[in-house]
């Protein structure tokens, strides 16, 4: 037993001593977090001058652009921010959060949470071809009727778009959004 | 470090799995993110994202943003790719595809573990040697719950059932664990990480049946019952079938489970993170033993019936910012054993702290502390008895960690130890010191020294076993029994282990990850023979004792290689190669055959080719062909095994898959029970088919 201890004084001696030596010159503290959301936000609210929805859509010219999330919410207090004092081809942005017993049909963008991506025919049927973009980040959203869905490709933010499904409702997307996207043709 | 860079796995997980249900793909993709981030971190970028507000990301333009890293110089970047051990990750995805019916066939995917099939329900599994059923060098949790016995030390696989759906990722450390996860984590440690209830929102009912699998169901539902609160729950079924005695005819060991469960995670306001969780199961089958019985000479196959009843339920509390990270956990589990062979139940309470936290530009701390209490009790049976019958034990632990950043990015040294108390050998001290150099932007080396110990068992201590009953030809009585005994004397098993690894990047779409290591081992288990027999001048019967001691030594040294390749988009090659050498040496004759005996319980190489490949966006077909060598103990032979599987995804909720399992032979031989000994068994060909439907 008297080993033991001894072993373990000597151990923490050199431990001890161990930490007494400066660590070289240390920069930069490696603790900084994902910025994955905040491109996220940057790209729908950029998508806004990139697409044109009928005109009834908005009660008036500089009516705002209502932003819905639909489960749980990824971006926190993060799209809040981006959007507060931003103005696309004149229109102000309103952030709304829905649950999905909640009548979320009324807002210009959707973004559906990966976390109902096994409902996701069920609200595209809610949605029956309204003129509302609907975003999400799950497998397959575009293979099911959704229009514009996120993935990550090499450590960065990329989206496939169903040019069909938006043109179906009204909404224009520009070329040169379809340009830089993967675009998803479903029926083919 | 291990745990910091696991940490930020499972951080990350968690916070993608929030935010996608596609988290496996994304695990995946990061991980190869992270290897291609730190080949790209040389380039600075125009724009840092992390130095801008929210509201600016708007204002940047489509190619900026289009441009910009998730993640740059951060803690993201620095993961398994980082880590100074030799780590493998199994994902739920890998699960999936390898038609995996349980977790120890899962387990096969991991690179040098030693994974084999004793018979319907129990496994022997092991990393870096020393495999048994009661193989008890390797910490096994699950979300944080040992599931490694105190009481035989080892851990119980058929207990161990779980929705596979379900499990998040499996990690695979090879070599010790022991600063962070304690005793018992010496020649490796598995976590078995679930999915928080977010990521599995919906129901899954998924049902099959095959020649082996006679039957498998399971039901799971995962629902909302607020923004921040989940939950799920589930139900599972499996009825197997007897595996074949060595001439191909059945053994009666035939198994049944069923298990269910819960989980409820509660997303507070800011970090904070509530879970509960828990399960419940029973499992019943027959197996035969042999029976000794000191009327009748030697021992009798006997065929008897066992059940096992099980829970467990874990809270745990956990919240992080930016620099720091703390969790609470406490977890009640019980096991209980019905069957006239050995019968015995064992309650375990158990505390954790942990708090990490960045003390300076240059050291990162993680520190805890543990509280475990055991209770066990046995009903003493013909043949095998505790003495005592009942025990409580206490495990009171504490462990630091620093992880010391020498050069920025380049040079990182992680030293620490725990300290913990146990009942059986009261103090030990299990410290490393692990370095990480990353040599270039495709090349890291790491290499460790690390001290863990094996603490003796209440089996180690308190066993009373008659193996063998020899009544003495052709006259009466007095009969000869061979006994094993526990002794009190039995001290800690201890490893010194020296580790080198080195993981590169030849080509982007290619890594190969090499581990070798040394480990030197003092005081492992033999038995010394009490050299005079004690017996009685009456009929009483004549007994040779053997008494556990810390009789032997031993090196063993090996080196595993795991290489990827993405060939394409649709298709993913794994291979992986390992080799052991296990060299024991013992003082005594007796123990010298021990020895020997040991040494030839593992095998010597054993390699793997995997391919994934996605056919169609509807068809998947996965193939796996592995080698593992003799076993020169059991004079099991080498074999290969070849396991299939085709999926189709009718529609996108609905996916029909047909697996075949070791189709090279009919059955063969994979490991033999060791104490208690039940019959041989064979492993047989499983062909089964499985529809599951998800929505």
């Amino acid at each position: 037993m008297l080993r033991k201890y001894s072993h373990l004084i000597c151990l923490a001696t050199v431990v001890g001593l161990m930490l007494q030596i400066p660590p070289a010159t240390a920069r930069d503290a490696p603790t900084r977090k994902s910025v994955e959301y905040e491109i996220k936000a940057g790209f729908i609210c950029k998508f806004v001058k990139f697409c044109t929805w009928p005109d009834a859509s908005f009660a008036n010219s500089d009516a705002p652009i209502t932003v819905g999330i639909l489960g749980f919410d990824p971006f926190q207090s993060i799209i809040d921010e981006a959007v507060e004092d931003l103005k696309i081809k004149g229109r102000s942005f309103q952030i709304r959060r829905y649950t999905p017993s909640d009548d979320y049909t009324s807002c210009h963008i959707l973004f559906i949470s990966a976390a109902e991506h096994n409902h996701i025919p069920a609200i595209m049927a809610k949605l029956a071809d309204k003129p509302i973009l609907t975003i999400s980040e799950s497998h397959n959203f575009c293979r099911q009727g959704g229009m514009i869905n996120f993935h990550i490709v090499d450590n960065k933010v990329r989206f496939q778009i169903n040019e069909k499904a938006a043109r179906r409702t009204g909404i224009e997307i520009s070329t040169r959004l379809l340009q830089i996207a993967d675009v998803v043709d479903p029926t083919r | 470090m291990i745990q910091s860079v696991l940490d930020d796995v499972q951080r990350d997980a968690r916070t993608i799995g929030r935010r996608s249900g596609r988290h496996i793909f994304r695990l995946c993709a990061i991980v190869v993110c992270a290897v291609a981030a730190s080949v790209s971190d040389v380039t600075p970028h125009s724009v840092d994202p992390h130095d801008l507000h929210p509201h600016e990301f708007p204002l940047l333009s489509m190619e900026e943003l289009l441009n910009m890293e998730i993640t740059t110089v951060s803690k993201k970047s620095e993961r398994l790719s980082d880590a100074a051990a030799a780590i493998y990750v199994i994902t739920s995805e890998d699960i999936r595809r390898s038609g995996a019916t349980n977790i120890p066939q899962a387990l096969r995917l991991a690179p040098g573990l030693q994974v084999a099939q004793i018979d319907a329900n129990n496994y022997a599994v092991s990393a870096r040697g020393f495999s048994g059923q009661f193989a008890n060098k390797l910490l096994v949790l699950i979300d944080g719950r040992s599931v490694y016995t105190q009481t035989f030390s080892g851990v119980i696989w058929g207990a161990q059932d779980m929705m596979l759906q379900d499990v998040e990722r499996i990690e695979v450390i090879r070599g010790p664990g022991a600063t962070l996860w304690g005793a018992n984590a010496v020649n490796g440690v598995i976590n078995i990480i679930t999915r928080s209830s977010r990521d599995t929102q919906g129901a899954i009912i998924t049902g099959g049946s095959g020649n082996e699998e006679h039957g498998m169901g399971a039901v799971r539902y995962g629902g909302r019952m607020s923004n921040g609160l989940t939950y799920r729950s589930y139900v599972k079924y499996r009825k197997i079938d007897d595996p074949s005695d060595l001439s191909g005819g059945g053994t009666g060991n035939d198994w049944q489970n069923i298990v269910g469960g819960f989980r409820l995670d509660h997303s507070l306001d800011g970090d904070d993170e509530l879970t509960i969780q828990g399960d419940i199961f029973d499992q019943d089958g027959s197996a035969t033993f042999e029976i000794p019985d000191i009327t009748r000479p030697n021992s009798i196959d006997t065929r008897l019936g066992i059940e096992q009843l099980g829970g467990n339920l874990l809270a745990r509390w956990s919240r992080e910012d930016d620099d720091s990270a703390a969790s609470m956990q406490i977890y009640y589990d019980r096991l209980e054993q019905t069957s006239d062979v050995v019968a015995f139940s064992t309650d375990t309470v158990d505390l954790e702290w942990q708090h990490r936290f960045t003390l300076n530009q240059a050291n990162e701390i993680v520190w805890g502390l543990g509280y475990r209490y055991i209770n066990d009790r046995y009903e003493n049976a013909e043949g095998l008895a505790f003495d005592p019958r009942t025990r409580n034990t206490r495990l009171i632990s504490a462990f630091a960690e620093d992880e010391i950043t020498v050069v920025p990015d380049r040079l990182h040294l992680t030293l620490g130890t725990k300290l913990e108390y146990n009942s059986f050998t009261d103090f030990e001290y299990q410290p490393n010191i692990r370095l990480h150099y990353r040599a270039t932007d495709r090349q890291t080396v790491w290499g460790a020294v690390s001290r863990a110990v094996r603490t003796p068992s209440r089996a180690d201590h308190d066993i009373i076993v008659i193996n063998k009953v020899i009544v003495p030809a052709g006259g009466p009585a007095p009969v000869t029994l061979a006994m094993t005994f526990g002794d009190d004397n039995f001290e800690s098993e201890e490893l010194t282990a020296y580790e080198l690894g080195y993981r590169f990047i030849p080509f982007e779409d290619l890594s190969v990850d090499i581990a070798g290591f040394y480990n030197d081992y003092d005081g492992l288990r033999t038995f010394s023979l009490n050299p005079t027999p004690t017996g009685s001048p009456a009929n009483q019967p004549i007994i040779f004792g053997a008494f556990s001691e810390n009789g032997m030594d031993g090196e063993t040294y090996g080196a595993e290689i795991a290489v990827k390749w993405l060939t394409t988009q649709w298709w993913t090659l794994h291979f992986s190669y390992s080799y052991l050498d296990i060299q024991l040496h013992a003082g005594s004759d007796l123990d010298e055959s021990m020895a020997s005996e040991l040494e030839g319980f593992d095998p010597e190489q054993q390699w793997y080719v995997r391919s994934i490949m996605n056919l169609t966006d509807t068809i998947d077909l996965d193939v796996i062909l592995r080698y593992v060598d003799n076993l020169p103990e059991f004079d099991i032979r080498n074999y290969l095994g070849l396991d299939i599987r085709v999926a189709w995804r009718l529609k996108h909720d609905l996916e029909v898959a047909v697996v075949g399992q070791n189709l090279l032979d009919g059955h063969h031989r994979e490991f033999d029970p060791e104490i208690l000994t039940t019959l041989e068994s064979q492993t047989d060909r499983s062909v089964y088919a499985t529809v599951t439907w998800s929505f």
